[in-house]
């Protein structure tokens, strides 16, 4: 080819290279996920974390530990073999969901986007109270944890743990705040719990605060100290606190893709029971909520701490007959179930406890603040107010006895309510040590003594291992699962 | 007899921050020098020198740009749900480029009846766009920065020959050697000396393998619970009370078990040509090297599914007999004071104790393996002589096995050549084999 015929190729190349070059660069939004959105609905977030919520409350293995539960066919956590949990998975989870919700409606560029989901005031309050209760479930297995740098996104790449004594007192300022953050504006969209009743948060976050302080009754036993005040200002906070039934934080499950996590766990799996210790002691009082199979499906219990060989071979029989007792019975335990995260029965329980102790001068007595939780108790699973009182007739529940005595009273009541949340029960035990339990026969842990916290899981160890490190030189005997976490004195 | 090619390359992509270009070059040269030597070397056909280097951009994957939400598919009594994802791209992220070096020679000799190549390729990955994890106590589990920074050496190798031709058989053999000298984790993110890139769902405790990424270490190295050891023999505790006595003790570290990656892999092609034809291919892969953990294999123990929990232990009795009768497994070892020792232990209890105190030996294996990848019978159908020459120009018919056998592996219960994930198998499906059949048709 000669020359000239090269050139108007030549040029027409470089002219279609210059003009084209900067329409090749501006993509306009082919990057952009025409399936998802930048800005999130908060909304939807709030359902989610609700969603997951009473994961807190249906938990096995403290279960295990208090000895609600029993372990049928591969008995190992109630043995005690030191499982490494995760709380990683929390904080990413719901926790960051929260925190989300507090972001988007804070920030000014976001929060014309969360308007429509209810007063910004009233939506950030929420976000608050539901992180606090997580931040609650995680210091009270763990002990100390990441608080004032956790949850910045990844801005923070490696969170120190503070001490469960400041994030204790963190989570109550941050109940405290979000009490008053409330405003009267639009309410809130997503609630699938109180249904945008925002007299209904503020009893709960109240009942948060009540239960929050009494665990710190070792640390702080008298009148005058911080527990008892928090206690107080909670009680007679305006707002009041949850006193009934109706008032109580539940999750009803919609069945389908949503199910009752105690339904969820019998799907096609027959590991985990009611344990025969915590059978014998309810049928010891000739307590209803056992002998109406309400509790657990029979009266037959799963023996406690026994290893596998006596599991399948001396108990093996009575495990293939299948009339051993399941965690509560069938009506409890369907798809749609509800599941009571914080009930009445436990706050009355604490008021009665906190009367009698000297922390507060309410009205009622000690004794009609307990009589009263009973009656709660045994109505919120379907029993009527004459069995609570027949109930209430057996001495070894009457209020009866000593100071001391009165309050072991209400720590067995307490123990008793608290089923089926294993987390709760496990932390009642600890802080009381009502009932006395008894250590699983074959244990398998060098110490063989009923773990009193969660080791710190492998996650933490491998992204973070420096703060998990020094956190756990801070424990005694160092991140082992006999140390104890602070609001645990010994 | 001399080449050189140059080639500059700009790349603009959507999935890449606006304005950002990519600019990645490559020079490659080569010298026949069998042009030279024709007539002095008559049995070398054809030999080349070649060096090249080139770079080769790292694109990230679309829309990670930015954090974006999708609702659940499933709604709550009408309400819908949307999570936080759990990864979130780092503010400064962008693409990156890789660069190779390399140097080969290829020879061919006596007509191209017999060939040999060989390569040696030096890459450096700096700064690729990677998913790095983070504590989730910050919120979020991964974080997509350009951290990440490789460089990776190695060897390959091809050799072709044809031992047989004659009028109406011919054989040629084709085979392939890896070597991968180095891969080596020269950086990860500031502050970061570690990165698990693969491990197990933990469950109940039970904490499987995980393949981490270490600076200054191999790619993909498998750490994982394991048997305390003095000067290699395991450990077994001998105090009568304690609940694992006879046992193997759990090492309080993670064990190193090795790198996920293999030290060589290959494979040889065979094609045999029959009466002009027909077409027989026998191909094999083969790979040496390199550790997978197999959860099949753990659970499989623990619940006594696997032939090794049945077996008879060194005194002819099964071990699921009970010791007081002479059953039971042995356990040979050492004390905490390196004296030799040796106990019999219950089998359910041995069983579980491993898989419930993290000790995973048992459960890990070479990914070393032969195997026989494609077997196919191919009958090259004459157009010619069936008159349909206007339309159809050719056509052949195969049979085709694939997956055909596994020849060699050490693990007899898993194929190490279908694992899918880095660390191991988790309980996934068998591969398969399949049969089938292809018929090309050219028009």
């Amino acid at each position: 080819m000669n020359l000239f015929k090269r050139v108007p190729l030549v040029v027409a190349l470089a002219a279609g290279l210059v003009t084209g070059c900067e329409k090749i660069k501006d993509f306009g939004d082919t990057n952009v996920d025409p399936n998802r959105t930048t800005t999130p609905n908060t909304a939807a977030l709030l359902t989610n974390v609700l969603a997951a919520i009473a994961g807190r409350a249906t938990q096995q293995n403290p279960g295990f530990y208090c000895q609600y539960f029993a372990e049928t066919q591969y008995p190992g956590i109630s043995l005690y073999t030191i499982p490494q949990f995760d709380f990683d998975g929390i904080y990413a989870g719901p926790m960051y969901d929260c925190q989300n919700i507090i972001n988007t409606c804070s920030d000014p560029l976001t929060s014309p986007a969360a308007e429509p989901n209810g007063s910004l005031n009233n939506q950030v309050a929420i976000a608050r109270i539901l992180k606090a209760y997580h931040y609650w479930t995680i210091t009270d297995a763990w002990g100390d944890a990441p608080y004032s740098q956790a949850l910045t996104g990844g801005s923070i790449q490696f969170p120190v743990y503070d001490k469960q004594e400041d994030i204790y007192k963190g989570i109550l300022s941050e109940l405290r705040g979000a009490i008053t953050q409330f405003d009267a504006g639009n309410s809130i969209k997503g609630d699938i719990v109180y249904n945008g009743d925002i007299s209904k948060w503020k009893k709960f976050a109240n009942s948060l605060r009540l239960l929050i302080s009494l665990r710190m009754s070792k640390r702080y036993p008298s009148g005058g100290d911080f527990a008892a005040t928090e206690f107080k200002a909670a009680l007679t906070d305006a707002a009041g606190s949850i006193e009934t039934n109706a008032d109580n934080f539940t999750v009803v499950y919609p069945g389908g893709s949503f199910r009752n996590p105690w339904y969820a766990l019998y799907d096609g799996r027959k590991d985990v029971g009611e344990s025969v210790s915590f059978i014998s002691l309810l049928t010891g009082l000739a307590d209803r909520r056992q002998l109406s199979a309400i509790y657990g499906s029979s009266q037959i219990g799963v023996p406690y701490g026994r290893n596998r060989e006596y599991m399948n071979n001396q108990w093996g029989g009575i495990f293939s007959q299948d009339q051993w007792s399941r965690i509560l019975n069938d009506s409890h335990r369907a798809e749609n179930s509800a599941v009571d995260v914080i009930h009445a029965a436990a706050i009355l329980l604490a008021r009665a406890e906190a009367r009698e102790r000297g922390w507060t001068t309410e009205t009622l007595t000690a004794e009609e603040l307990y009589r009263k939780a009973i009656t709660l108790s045994f109505t919120q699973w379907g029993l009527s107010e004459g069995e609570a009182t027949s109930y209430y007739n057996n001495v070894a529940v009457a209020y009866t006895g000593t100071i001391a005595e009165k309050i072991n009273k209400i720590a067995l009541q307490r123990y008793i309510a608290l089923y089926p949340d294993g987390l709760q029960g496990w932390c009642e035990w600890r802080r009381t040590g009502v009932p006395a339990l008894t250590a699983a026969q074959d244990a398998l842990s060098s110490s063989g003594n009923i773990p009193r916290r969660f080791v710190y899981g492998a996650n933490d160890y491998s992204t973070n291992k420096e703060n998990v490190q020094a956190a756990a030189a801070l424990l005694e005997g160092g991140d082992s699962q006999d140390a104890r976490v602070w609001w645990d004195k010994n | 007899m001399l080449f050189a090619e140059f080639v500059l390359r700009g790349d603009w992509a959507s999935v890449l921050p606006p304005g950002q270009g990519l600019f990645t070059n490559s020079l490659g040269t080569s010298f026949v020098f069998s042009d030279l030597v024709k007539n002095e070397l008559p049995w070398l056909s054809y030999g080349k020198i070649r060096a090249s280097y080139g770079t080769v951009t790292r694109l990230i994957d679309p829309y990670q740009l930015s954090v974006a939400y999708s609702l659940n598919t499933q709604t709550w009594n009408g309400n819908g749900l949307m999570a936080t994802p759990n990864t979130f791209p780092d503010k400064n992220l962008k693409g990156a480029v890789a660069s190779t070096k390399e140097i080969g020679i290829d020879l061919r000799f006596l007509k191209n009846r017999l060939g040999l190549s060989v390569t040696y390729y030096h890459s450096v990955d700096d700064k690729a766009p990677i998913s790095a994890q983070l504590s989730g106590t910050s919120g979020v589990t991964n974080l997509l920065a350009n951290v990440g920074s490789t460089r990776r050496r190695g060897i390959d190798m091809q050799f072709s020959i044809k031992p047989i031709i004659a009028k109406d058989f011919s054989w040629d053999l084709n085979a392939t050697f890896s070597k991968q000298l180095e891969n080596t984790v020269t950086a990860i993110a500031p502050g970061v000396d570690q990165l698990i890139i693969s491990g197990g769902a933990s469950f109940n405790g039970i904490n499987p393998p995980i393949t981490v990424n270490a600076v200054g270490k191999q790619w993909g190295m498998m750490y994982g619970g394991g048997v305390k050891r003095i000067n290699g023999q395991p450990v077994i505790e001998t105090d009568p009370t304690s609940p694992v006595y006879g046992q193997y003790v759990k090492d309080p570290d993670l064990v190193f078990y090795g790198s996920v990656l293999p030290e060589y892999t290959g494979g040889v092609q065979n094609t045999f040509t029959l009466f002009k034809n027909f077409t027989i291919n026998v191909n094999i892969d083969y790979q040496v090297g390199g550790k997978f953990f197999s959860l099949s294999d753990m659970w499989g123990s623990y619940s006594g599914l696997l032939a090794r929990t049945a077996v008879l232990n060194d005194k002819g009795i099964p071990i699921r007999n009970a010791v007081a009768d002479g059953g039971g497994i042995k356990t040979t070892g050492v004390d905490e004071n390196g004296k030799p020792a040796s106990f019999y232990v219950e089998a359910q209890s041995y069983f579980h104790s491993l898989v419930e105190n993290n000790i995973f030996d048992d459960y890990i294996y070479d990914l070393s393996f032969v195997k026989l990848r494609e077997l196919s019978f191919g009958y090259k159908i004459p157009v010619n002589k069936l008159n349909v020459r206007r339309f159809l120009q050719s056509a052949t018919f195969s049979i085709v096995a694939r997956n055909a056998w596994l020849i060699y592996s050490k693990t007899k219960d898993f194929d190490p050549a279908e694992i899918s994930s880095v660390y191991g198998e988790d309980g996934q499906l068998p591969g398969s084999r399949s049969i089938g059949v292809n018929l090309r048709l050219g028009f």
